[in-house]
């Protein structure tokens, strides 16, 4: 069933426990799909979407179990860019259209690209499990939509070295002791050029505004010829490489630094459990200190997810949905609701107070949850 | 020199040898070589372009009548407006897709109802290929058991009426008969099919 209202929820799809998920914060299985009968989106993305929307809205309304539809033109602005900052809507055009399961571990995006793409989620790293979320909504549309589609060339694609599977396989990741010991290094040039981006590619997870500059999004596109299977285990490879260099780095950090750390996760967490006002940025930091320092097993009893929840509150659009406030253009006016929305959450992520430090030396390594 | 005096020479090296061949005034236009200020495309795509181009000859001229893409456009920008530009033009874009790796096809999935399809076309063009092959080296022990694959996929044709009846599911309304089986315009939905 399709219900058309968007409700801000302080869960999304990235408050799932998983498999390595100190390191990895979910894995993502998007597929694009094209509609055969239609022209593509343009480059100026303002093609025949409304159509496009149209049918998969009829579509949608087949679905079994409750899915609500997330209406970019029908949103008040303040909700839409929450949505954008999350990627649940897939851009700030006015056609962005979305269908999401609660948990918004399934999702059908419009408004990209391409007509639609379907994304499924997991916590953690989980490929299989994202990929049964997606492939379930690809079976589903297939029987109502009429894709683009060659027995040779498989799914059409504007671009034409998107045809294939039209997978990308992707996942977040935590990186804080990768990405400290990486800083200073000349980060990879932005991506452009005429004819689309690199095939895998890793870059700092953002929606409006930068989350955590931690908080990674990688990804793995299928290149022409290749199946699901083969772009999954390019990507798993990647995935595995990365959350062992974490660990390790962690560990370096751990046995030169621990005092330093220590206190400094300390702190952070008495900032976000007394801390009256927090600009982003500083809230920012200190969250990513608290879910390094839950991690790295120097706190006890931290639920990892509530921290991770905690990356997505603190962003400017949702303070502003959850706190009620109107005027997002003063920014400095957010920085208290901010505090206090942090202050509450911190509550759920590290029990009702804020906890004593683990004095024993043997600190368990990540998988907290 | 005057824009309209400039000659374009298009040279492929394969090995030690050099092959050349004048391009007219016109396909230079098309191919973005002279007289588009618009964008500035790298070089190596232009040369994936100007041998697209002279893959594909002359009457790659035309324009998609549905959304009007033209040649140009899919070798310069590897883009297409729609699906019917993968059936008209098809070679150049075999050519793109193929550049990298030669004997590439779609190896994943597709939707359910195209999957027997796929088994029944591109699997018997592959067997076709291998009978008349194994035929013209006198193999003929590989000649008998391929005939034998043959009538297998032969015998999973599916039936004239399952072919022409979309049953209310437009998901396969393009799917043509077997009398189309190369696989080229197998794009479901297309407009004019
Ligand atoms: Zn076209």
């Amino acid at each position: 069933m399709l219900i058309h209202r968007a409700l801000p929820s302080r869960q999304g799809w990235f408050s799932h426990d998983g498999k390595e998920g100190d390191v990895v914060v979910a894995t993502t299985m998007e597929l694009s799909r094209n509609l055969a009968d239609l022209p593509f989106n343009g480059k100026d993305r303002d093609g025949p979407n409304l159509e496009v929307r149209r049918r998969v809205e009829e579509a949608g309304t087949a679905l079994s179990g409750d899915y609500y539809a997330i209406d970019g033109v029908r949103l008040r602005p303040e909700l839409r860019r929450f949505f954008l900052a999350r990627g649940v809507l897939a851009g700030e055009g006015d056609r962005a259209f979305s269908i999401v399961s609660p948990g918004e571990e399934e999702m059908i995006r419009l408004g990209g690209e391409d007509h639609l793409v379907l994304q499924g989620t997991s916590g953690g790293w989980n490929p299989g499990a994202a990929q049964e979320k997606a492939s379930r909504l690809d079976r589903f549309l297939e029987e109502r939509l009429s894709f683009a589609v060659s027995l040779r060339l498989g799914y059409l694609s504007p671009r034409l070295h998107r045809a294939g599977t039209g997978l990308t396989a992707g996942a977040v990741l935590f990186l804080p002791a990768l990405h400290q010991g990486a800083q200073g290094l000349p980060r990879r040039a932005k991506e452009g050029g005429l004819q689309g981006s690199p095939r895998v590619m890793i870059r700092a997870l953002s929606g409006e505004e930068d989350l955590h500059p931690s908080l990674y999004r990688l990804t793995c596109r299928a290149s022409f010829g290749e199946s699901e299977e083969e772009t999954t285990a390019e990507l798993a490879a990647l995935v595995e490489r990365l959350v062992y260099y974490e660990r390790k780095a962690r560990d370096l950090l751990l046995r030169d630094h621990r005092q330093e750390l220590e206190d400094a996760v300390h702190r952070a967490l008495g900032v976000l459990a007394f801390a009256r006002v927090l600009s982003r940025r500083e809230a920012m930091e200190q969250i990513g200190l608290v879910r390094l320092g839950a991690v790295c097993g120097l706190i006890e009893g931290v639920v990892l997810r509530e921290v991770t929840n905690l990356f997505f509150a603190a962003c400017d659009s949702s303070v502003v949905v959850f706190s009620e406030k109107k005027n997002e253009n003063n920014r400095e006016s957010l920085d208290v609701p901010r505090a206090g929305l942090i202050r509450e959450m911190l509550k759920a992520a590290v029990g009702q107070d804020v906890p004593g430090a683990r004095e024993d030396e043997s600190a368990p390594r990540g998988g907290t949850e | 020199m005057k824009r309209r005096d400039r000659r374009y020479t298009l040279v492929r090296m394969k090995g030690k040898a050099q092959q050349q061949r004048d391009l007219s005034p016109q396909e230079a236009r098309e191919l973005g070589v002279a007289g588009s200020r618009e964008e500035c495309p790298s070089v190596a795509y232009l040369f994936e372009g100007i041998f697209a181009w002279h893959r594909c000859g002359p009457r790659t001229t035309r324009a998609c009548p549905r959304c009007g893409t033209t040649l140009r456009d899919v070798v310069l920008h590897h883009r297409v407006g729609c699906s019917g530009c993968y059936a008209l033009f098809d070679q150049a874009i075999d050519r793109i897709l193929r550049l990298h790796r030669e004997d590439a096809s779609h190896r994943g999935r597709l939707p359910q109802r195209l999957a027997r399809y796929r088994r029944i076309f591109v699997e018997r063009e592959r067997v076709l290929n291998n009978l008349s092959l194994a035929v013209e080296r006198e193999d003929f022990e590989s000649a008998a058991l391929l005939r034998d694959q043959l009538q297998e996929l032969s015998r999973d044709t599916p039936s004239s009426c399952d072919l022409s009846d979309p049953s209310g599911v437009p998901g396969s309304s393009g799917v043509r008969g077997p009398s189309d089986p190369a696989g080229l315009s197998d794009i479901t939905g297309h407009a004019d099919s």
